[in-house]
This record gives C-alpha cells, structure tokens and sequence, in this order.
C-alpha cells in the first residue's frame, strides 16, 4: 500500500487543513485512513494514496450540488446504513440484474443487506453457481461492525475437494475477516471481494439513484 | 402514553428506561440506560448505563458509567464519563474528564477539562487547564490558557491560542508574581490555515499564515504564505511551502 504524506495531499488537492479536519470530522473521510507514523520530525499523518486522493477528488466535485450532510449519506462509511432503505435493489448496478435471484424479500432492503446483495452479485459475475453466491450474501448479511467500517475486511468464497475411498466430495464456503486473510494451500478461491470497495460501491450508487 | 418522569430528593435509585424528566437532588443512581428529555443532577449522581438525553444538566457532580449523547450538556461542578460524549452544545464549568472521544457542534470550558481521546467539534473555546490526549479539531479552536495545558495534535481552519489576560490578584498586589506561572501549550503538531499562538511549546507548527506570538518555542515551522515571530520567542527551523 503507498502512503502518502498529509502535507503532499494538501499540495497536491489544493484543499485546506480546515477542509480536511471538517471532512474528517464528518466522517467523509475514514478514521482508519489516517495512519500515523514516526519521521524525522516527529510524528506524521499518512493516507493509502490509492484511496484519498479518488475520495478527496468525489467531494470536491459533489459539494458542488450536495450540502456537506447530503455528502456524509452518500459516502461515509457510519453515517448512512440506518437510513436506507432500497425497495428495488437491482436498480444499483452493483447488483443489477445477476442479482435478481438472490432477492429474499419483496423490498425495504438495508444498507447492509444491498452490500450482501451486491457481494453475491460479484460472484455470479464471476461465474460462481448461485447456491455458492448464496453463501456470501448470507455471510455478508451478517457482518454489522465490518460493513460499518470496513476497512482492511475481505470477502471470501472458496470450495475444497476430499477425495475418500474414491468418492470426492467438493465443499463450498464462504470467509470474511481482516486482511490478509489466508485459507490453507488445499481450498481453491473463488472470489475474493475487499469489502470497503464493495461498500463504497454501494453508497456511491445509492447517493447517485 | 405519557412518559414518566422521577425526582429523587435525599437518596435513591431509579431504574433504566425512558423518562420525561430525571431529577436527583441528593444522591441517586440511574441503574442501566437512560433515555430522556431531561435528566438533572444537584447533588452526587451516577447513570451505569448509557445516557440518551435531550437536555442534561449537572451542577454537583455525577459520573457516567457508558457513552453520553445530548443535544445540550451544561456542567457546573464536577462530571466523569466513563466513555464517550456527543453532544450539540457543551458548556462546562467545573471539571469534566471523558474518558473516550467527544464529538460535539459547540463546546466550551473553562476549569478543568480532560478528554482521553479525540475532540472534535465546529466551533471549540476552552480556557483552564486542558489535557488532550488525542486530536483537538475544530473549523475554529481558541484556547486561553492558565496553568501548563497539554494537547498532543491540534488541528482546524483557525486556531487561536492566547495567554490569559490576568487581572491583579493578591500575589501580583505583594509583588510575588513570579510565583505564578504564566500559562503554557505543549503540542507535538499544530496545524490550521490561519495559526495564532502565545505561550507555546511546539515540535511542529503548520499553517498558511501563521503568526507567533510572545512566549513560545517551537522546533519547527512550516508556512505557505506568512510567519511572523515575537521576538520573545524561539523558533528552531522556519520552512516555506
């Protein structure tokens, strides 16, 4: 992961340190993006460059049309999962329409339940029977803590084959946990999902429907 | 249904729930969580639970055994949260330890205030003696300062820092002034776009504009548009842009 300095991103954004402690506060930016660190000058902020210069760049273009509350629904990460309920998911194209068979219930879907949906969306994609997308979308559908900050949380489908006696058996299962999330040499993964993209993905959707 | 509402006067307990209006004049516990609109505590008083109330009041002193959330906290005397506090208004007079994170629109003290965590909030104005262990954010922080007040990361859009203008007590009427200390900041990093300090000692300074003022020493400091030094006060290393 490449860090980069708290001073470059201010540099290179042309944002101000109001800014960025406003949207920090408000939790437009994660809490576990900022990574402290011992330098020569004491201690430092750093950010996974990967990630907030994408993030930084998305408020600045959507404060133009929202309100900064209207931001924090769209994309913080604790903020919005109480709020939403989505009565057709396969509108989001994180699910879309692979998504269809996965629905349980006629609508008022959740935050949560949307990313489980759409963790199950991303399997069919790749090519996974549905009874394996199942799998995630019942493990996903689970996890409240992880999908309100998850960060460093991955997503796994895998399948094993016993082979004994001459019967092989193949096994399915599904893992999530923080990263890096290991399985033994012998299972076989499927889809491997990072869980704060598929979030993001989500909320990015719900905020532009 | 009408929501009920309790007064303890002398000692008592009332169980968690949802109320109207909690008042302990005395000595009283809340067992478990509590939900109300107001919750009044004169006197000595204990929540062990949670606490979810519209408007809290404290003067005496009480402790809080879980998270607090309120849309006003005014506090006059003495108050310990064992956990967090969020609220849209604080005020406290007095003393007020967190022991987690505060989050809040406003807040303001003057006295004694410790937070074990992270402060953050719109708009902050403290005075006393303030120790931070964490972050100290806000769009606008001003601090005047008396005693030796310690926050490990201040950061936000202004931020002011000022020794407190004293008026003459008895020690300055006998001439034993120097017996007093002149009140004092010490931060590992400062940071805002428009930065004002007296009285403050500084590994790192940061800001657009920032202006040192008398009694400070700081190791280094970084500044895009202007610095300005008190001659009173040493800054090791000045760095543009």
């Amino acid at each position: 992961m490449e860090l980069i300095s708290k001073k470059e991103v201010l540099r290179q954004t042309g944002i101000s340190y109001g800014q960025l402690y406003r949207w920090k506060r408000l939790g437009l930016i994660p809490e576990a993006w900022f990574i402290r660190r011992s330098t020569f000058t004491g201690q430092e902020t750093f950010f996974p460059k990967e990630k907030i210069l994408p993030r930084i760049e998305e408020i600045l273009k959507l404060k133009e049309e929202h309100s900064l509350e209207e931001l924090v629904k769209i994309l913080s990460p604790e903020a919005a999962p109480e709020e939403v309920t989505c009565e057709d998911p396969t509108s989001l194209p994180a699910i879309g329409k692979e998504g269809k068979e996965l629905l349980w219930k006629e609508g008022g879907y959740s935050f949560r339940e949307l990313v489980a949906l759409a963790a199950g969306a991303a399997a069919l994609r790749n090519k996974t029977k549905l009874h394996q997308a199942r799998l995630l979308v019942a493990l996903a559908e689970k996890l409240e803590e992880p999908i309100r900050s998850p960060t460093g949380y991955a997503l796994i489908l895998a399948e094993k084959t016993l082979d004994r006696e001459g019967i092989s058996v193949r096994i399915s299962f599904a893992v999530s946990g923080k990263e890096p999330l290991q399985l033994d040499p012998e299972s076989k993964v499927l889809v491997r999902l990072d869980l704060e993209r598929l979030v993001e993905r989500v909320r990015r959707e719900l905020g532009t429907a | 249904m009408e929501k009920r509402s309790v007064s303890i006067a002398g000692a008592g307990k009332v169980v968690g729930g949802e109320y109207h209006t909690v008042k302990i004049s005395g000595s009283g516990r809340v067992e478990g969580d509590l939900v109300a609109e107001e919750l009044r505590i004169a006197g000595s008083g204990k929540v062990e639970g949670a606490a979810k109330v519209k408007e809290l009041v404290v003067s005496g002193t009480a402790r809080f055994e879980g998270p607090v959330e309120a849309d006003s906290l005014q506090i006059a005397g003495a108050c310990k949260i064992e956990s967090e506090l969020s609220a849209k208004e604080a005020r406290v007079a007095g003393a007020l330890k967190v022991e987690g994170d505060v989050k809040a629109h406003y807040f303001k003290a003057s006295g004694g205030l410790k937070v074990e965590g992270d402060l953050e909030a719109e708009l902050v104005t403290l005075a006393g003696k303030v120790t931070i262990t964490g972050l100290l954010a806000a769009d606008r922080v001003e601090m005047r300062l008396e005693d030796v007040s310690y926050v490990r990361e201040v950061g936000g859009e202004r931020i002011e820092v000022r020794r407190r203008a004293r008026s003459k007590g008895l020690l300055d009427e006998l001439g034993l002034h120097f017996f007093r200390r002149s009140g004092t900041l010490q931060a590992a990093t400062i940071e805002g776009d428009e930065v004002y300090l007296e009285g403050t000692q500084a590994k790192l300074v940061r800001g657009k504009r920032v202006k040192v003022g008398p009694g400070c020493k700081i190791d280094r400091v970084e500044y895009e548009e202007s610095l300005e030094v008190h001659p009173d006060s040493r800054v090791k290393e000045e760095v543009r842009g």
